[in-house]
């Protein structure tokens, strides 16, 4: 009865075995790679790259992936790429999140053309002054009239 | 590990909610979080959406920008932040139909559309076959491997930036880089093969 469960473990057990020497492998893989071995394992590691050929294929399948890696096109972003982000944050900000620059800005806003129009005919009611007529006298209403004096036209 | 003087200028600008600077800004790191952005991905239009919203996010949060790490190295934890979100999100959202379409026959065949039965008739159709098989080989991959790989093997970035953009010890780096190589070597074993040296 013990037989089955004493082949299972051992099927266990090398299953282990070999997953840990896949993955002591790909260990010595990545310390080669990155240069994480002392000179002594280095000098081992080529050995048995030199002398065991499935493990010389498997560590060229790990350089052509990496470098792999390494040679993927670069992607730009694409064309309008900054337009797009602008216009997103204006639309979520509803124009508000740029500071206005009222140099550079396109629309000068009403209020301002107003205030404007009000000072300029302002300056120019001031400077022009309006005309008088020296000539015209008014009458004083709280005198009687018979003594109120005739406007002289000579003075 | 100092931001680059552009860099401050830019940064200082856009604290002022310099419309121009923060235009400099995104012209100028666009590609590159597009292309960190787009590996993790591996898919355009999410990516290009991802990288948006990733400048988005730096303009909001700029003032949390101390300066005490180079600006590319804040931008591009924003970005790695951004892609797992974004692939947490659609593995929620699509798991049950990626499920469908792996088991259906002709799925192998729309992810692998250079199956291994075709002649290859250069070296050139080799390496484009390759490439497609490595890139799905990522996307395999969970997402924080996927990230550390793309920012060591393909961005070339040192353990130490990495440690800085993920949050991780180098020690954690150094072995999710291990484990994300091992997973995607094997990946790429079973899916590509790779021709014998005569």
């Amino acid at each position: 009865m013990t037989q089955p469960n004493n082949n299972l473990e051992a099927n266990n057990l090398e299953h282990t075995a070999s997953l840990l020497q896949i993955e002591e492998q790909d260990l010595m893989f990545n310390a080669y790679y990155e240069g994480d071995m002392t000179s002594e394992e280095r000098q081992d590691f080529e050995n048995r790259l030199e002398h065991d050929e499935a493990f010389r294929k498997d560590y060229e399948d790990f350089l052509s992936i990496v470098g792999g890696l390494r040679s993927l096109p670069f992607e730009f972003a694409p064309d309008h790429f900054v337009e797009k982000v602008q216009s997103r944050i204006r639309t979520r900000s509803a124009g508000r999140f740029f500071a206005e620059n009222y140099l550079t800005s396109n629309r000068v806003p009403y209020e301002v053309i107003a205030l404007v129009m009000i000072v300029v005919m302002a300056a120019a009611y001031m400077m022009m002054e309006a005309p008088r007529d020296n000539a015209i006298t008014t009458a004083d209403v709280t005198l009687d009239p018979s003594q109120r004096q005739a406007p002289n036209p000579n003075k | 590990m100092l931001t680059s003087r552009r860099d401050k200028r830019l940064v200082k600008a856009l604290r002022a909610r310099d419309e121009d600077a923060f235009s400099e800004l995104v012209q100028v790191h666009q590609h590159k979080v597009f292309n960190i952005v787009f590996r993790i991905l591996g898919d355009k239009q999410e990516a290009e959406d991802v990288a948006q919203e990733v400048f988005i996010t730096v303009f909001k949060h700029i003032d949390q920008f101390r300066g005490d790490a180079k600006f590319s190295t804040w931008l591009y934890r924003i970005a790695t932040n951004h892609a797992r979100n974004r692939i947490k999100y659609l593995s929620r959202r699509a798991r049950k139909k990626h499920q469908d379409i792996q088991d259906t026959p002709e799925g192998d065949v729309v992810h692998n559309p250079f199956g291994t039965s075709i002649s290859r008739p250069d070296k050139q159709a080799q390496a484009v076959e390759l490439e497609a098989v490595i890139q799905e080989g990522l996307n395999s991959l969970g997402s924080e491997h996927r990230e550390i790989i793309v920012l060591r093997d393909i961005e070339n970035l040192s353990y130490s930036e990495i440690s800085e953009i993920t949050g991780l010890a180098e020690g954690t780096v150094k072995s999710r880089l291990f484990r994300a190589r091992v997973a995607l070597k094997q990946f790429v074993q079973a899916n590509y093969e790779f021709e014998e040296e005569l």
